[in-house]
């Protein structure tokens, strides 16, 4: 399994978060809120199967939604909703706040 | 960032950049103050000049106590800043103009003038005038320089006993890390050095407090818990805010463990509401960054890395407490500021390049904001609201629009408490009504204060944050101008037990010009400032409350309610006049069809009053009577109020339901006597009072009662101690008893109003 960690960062309001690998919901957060004093909201661990190459993260009461391509065994991700959809950043290091 | 002064710098003594601070010599000599920040030359090295001018505006307030010295404070009313101010030199003199901008409420446009003098050993004063465009008034000001800092702060540090191994506080030589601009002259940066450079003078207090937190498996904070800490190791916690200080707290891990430092005292953070906020913040010595850190100087990139990530974090989560957003949610997110995040700015401008290009400053904005900004953005604790907004925030955001006085916050001893308080929930659609009290703090002198506190007078000034954020004064439909009603408080030691130190009345805000200021589900925050006799100005404390969410029977009801005609009726207290008729017949229908709620009982003293007395209009251009009291409706509704009141308080105590039977009972009283029954009247009160003393309302405000129960007669209530919106039957003038008359010679004709002299 490869694993993904995905950082809700900037942008959320309250939203209903979804990650999907290959068609196949795998985790649902609901009212994700961004903590200012960070530029944090939530911090997922999403376990993947070995064959899958990308997630898609989707805000659905907003309609955005984007793909994340996720090659390597460990990825650090995070993702912020901004300009009208989903901004993404794909690090091999973990994020880190102050 | 800015033209610097052209004059050379030998001719002055000092740099003129820094903090001054007078009193107004003219109009009103020593009745405002001015803190003013002139940032035209170079107070340092790698301090940037800003170009700009700044000042608060201060109103001074004094009560003189015999004997004594007078008991003074100041109330901090606005700020305003000069964007690119005009220079011109002298021999020996330098004068800077520019026009004002104020960060709130709508002002004439106003130019400034700062006239300053030296010699070759000392600055002369600045001589500040404001001068108003298209007025022949000014207003002038003599400030002495305090200090060549705009602002000054200081830091009480506590630190985790597990975790206090040294570098407790950072400390490190820009030069120890390769990846660094090579044109920067190395320089040793701590906390106070970092904030030097900005233009704020910072001093940590040497004490640093251990938090003993061996015996506990107490691995990683969380936000609520480092509050509590602030509540209990802050020094300052429990005093009087705002002020130019700060807790920091190095401690073990954060519940987040990506999460290096914290600036936790926001509501957001710590889960509690209301001012103060930004007073802490935490720095977390077992994140991955402070992995490699060491005392001493750094042997390693890594460990230059950590002992600048150190600096950095401690330098970033005070900025969070002046009120700093994150750079990019300022829309500046290639900003090389503290208040950045590296790997955010290396995303759009690749690898490691943040650190290759910051010069260890804040950004041009955030400097004019930490020295010029709103102080009320600025100062920890200054925003009375606990907004959380920030001046950093996009100038158009709403919430910076509204009136200068919901900010105002007094600094130094009043003399009086001025304390607002309601029941926490109201029903939605019923009239919201708090609590006014005025209670003397001074010992051994009694104080005089104006009892005319309803909003209409201008004596107190409330102001509502809605749900939707939005600040607002409440504007009363009507504007009465009357001579103060002066009432001595007994002095706090004489008159505490008996309750001779205070007075309360019931403040009405439902309805104003603007229309219904409660008509939205959700949370409301209040606020007043009483402006009283003597020409003093002081704020309340701030109250939170609730609007419930209506059934779907209100909620259709409301259809009918949130109409002008029954706003109208409700700001009247009540009106038979038939162009509200229409609000009075939705009044009844709340009356019948909430019949024991508060909102039934409310409305049913409204329409008791506009059934039970007396309405003259013009018709046929002759002034008529065209409504005669009902007395039996009206005393029927009246008694029904007084019942609710009655079981309201008995089964649930709240604050201001014993004005609200007070009222009620008054209201059935005055009814009663005007209808002939002027013994039942009198029962009434009787009852009232033993009513009220057994649920432990002072004597003196019973005392009150029993006064108002003798002097009834078929003239109803004396005016004087009528409550608001009762009016006199005029018919029964010439049936007033030998008392009433000498009451009626006593009373002081209406005169205007003379208000506080504008700057």
């Amino acid at each position: 399994m490869k694993v993904v960690h995905l950082d809700l960062q900037d942008g959320f309001d309250g939203d209903t978060v979804s990650v999907e690998v290959e068609g196949r919901e795998v985790t649902r957060k609901r009212d994700v809120k961004t903590r200012r004093m960070i530029g944090l909201a939530e911090s997922l661990v999403v376990q993947i199967p070995d064959s899958a190459k990308a997630i898609r993260i989707s805000v659905p009461e907003k309609g955005i939604a984007c793909m994340v391509d996720v090659p390597k065994a460990r990825t650090y991700v995070g993702a912020s909703v901004a300009n009208g959809g989903i901004e993404t950043l794909v690090s091999e290091d973990p994020f880190n706040y102050a | 960032m800015g033209t610097q002064i052209p004059a050379p710098a030998a001719a002055r003594p000092v740099p003129l950049s820094g903090r001054y601070r007078g009193e107004m010599s003219a109009p009103a000599a020593g009745r405002s103050a001015l803190e003013l920040r002139i940032d035209i030359d170079p107070t340092g090295a790698n301090t940037p000049v800003a170009n700009r001018i700044s000042g608060d505006f201060f109103d001074i307030n004094s009560v003189p106590i015999p004997g004594g010295l007078p008991r003074t404070w100041q109330v901090y009313r606005e700020s305003w800043i000069v964007d690119q101010p005009e220079v011109r030199c002298f021999a020996g003199a330098i004068e800077i103009t520019g026009t004002m901008r104020y960060w709130k409420g709508s002002h004439p446009a106003t130019l400034i003038t700062i006239s300053i003098a030296w010699d070759e050993l000392a600055l002369g004063q600045a001589e500040v005038t404001l001068q108003e465009t298209g007025s022949a008034a000014s207003s002038r000001f003599t400030c002495d320089q305090v200090s060549h800092f705009f602002r000054e702060l200081s830091i009480e540090v506590a630190a985790c006993s597990s975790i206090s191994q040294q570098p407790i506080l950072p400390a490190y030589n820009t030069g120890a890390h390769n990846n660094r601009p090579t044109d920067v002259q190395a320089r040793v940066l701590d906390i106070p050095k970092a904030y030097a450079e900005a233009g704020v003078r910072v001093s940590i207090d040497p004490t640093i407090r251990p938090i003993d937190d061996s015996a506990v498996s107490l691995r990683a904070w969380s936000s609520a818990e480092l509050y509590d800490a602030l509540q209990t190791y802050f020094s300052l916690a429990g005093s009087e805010w705002p002020r130019w200080a700060m807790w920091g707290i190095l401690a073990t891990s954060f519940d987040t463990p990506s999460v290096g430092g914290i600036m936790f005292d926001v509501q957001q953070e710590r889960g509690a509401a209301g001012s103060p906020e930004r007073k802490g913040f935490a720095v977390f010595r077992n994140h991955s960054w402070f992995s490699a850190l060491r005392d001493g100087d750094p042997t390693t990139q890594n460990e230059a890395a950590a002992a600048r990530q150190f600096l950095y974090t401690w330098v970033h989560e005070a900025g969070h407490a002046f009120n700093f957003l994150h750079s990019w949610n300022k829309n500046r997110p290639d900003a090389l500021s503290w208040m950045n995040y590296d790997w955010k700015y290396d995303s759009r401008n690749g690898s490691n390049r943040y650190w290759s290009r910051f010069r260890f400053r804040f950004d041009d904005e955030e400097l004019i904001h930490l020295r010029h900004g709103d102080r009320a953005s600025v100062i920890m604790g200054g925003d009375p609201w606990g907004a959380s907004g920030s001046a950093s925030a996009p100038p158009s955001a709403e919430y910076l629009r509204f009136a200068p006085g919901a900010m105002a916050q007094a600094e130094g001893n009043v003399p009086l408490e001025v304390l607002i308080r309601s029941k926490t929930y109201f029903e939605f659609l019923e009239p919201v009504e708090i609590e006014l009290r005025l209670r003397n703090l001074l010992d051994n002198y009694p104080l005089q204060i104006d009892t005319n506190l309803a909003l209409d007078y201008g004596t107190v000034t409330l102001y509502i944050r809605r749900p939707d954020g939005r600040i607002l004064e409440f504007a009363p439909v009507t504007c009465r101008v009357a001579e103060p009603a002066g009432k001595l408080l007994a002095s706090s030691n004489e008159g505490a037990e008996s309750g001779e130190n205070r007075h309360s009345t019931l403040l009405q805000l439902t309805y104003g010009s603007p229309g219904f200021y409660f008509d939205h589900p959700g949370e409301y925050q209040l606020r007043a400032v009483y402006n009283g006799l003597g020409d003093i100005a002081i704020p309340s404390n701030m109250i939170r409350l609730r609007v419930g969410s209506p059934t779907k029977e209100r909620d259709i009801f409301a259809q009918d309610f949130f109409e002008h005609k029954v706003g109208l009726n409700l700001a009247f207290n009540g009106s038979a006049s038939p162009y509200l008729r229409k609000g009075l017949d939705v009044i009844r229908t709340a009356c019948e069809q909430y019949a024991d709620t508060a909102l039934g009982a409310k409305m049913a003293v409204v329409a008791a009053n506009a059934l039970g007395r007396p309405f003259y209009r013009v018709e046929n251009d002759k002034l008529t009577q065209s409504h005669k009291p009902d007395f039996a409706t009206a005393i029927s509704l009246s008694e029904r109020a007084v019942n609710t009141w009655k079981s309201s308080a008995a089964a649930q105590p709240e604050v201001a339901s014993n004005l609200l039977l007070q009222r009620a009972a008054s209201a059935k009283a005055d009814l009663l006597a005007r209808s002939g029954r002027v013994a039942q009247g009198r029962s009434e009160l009787m009852t009232l009072s033993k009513d009220l003393l057994g649920r432990g309302v002072p004597s003196a405000a019973v005392r009150g009662i029993e006064t108002s129960a003798k002097l009834l007669d078929t003239s109803g209530l004396p005016a004087d101690i009528r409550p608001e919106g009762l009016t006199a039957d005029p018919e029964a003038v010439e049936s007033v008893s030998l008392a009433t008359e000498l009451r009626t010679s006593s009373r002081k004709k209406s005169t205007a109003r003379t208000k506080k002299p504008r700057r």
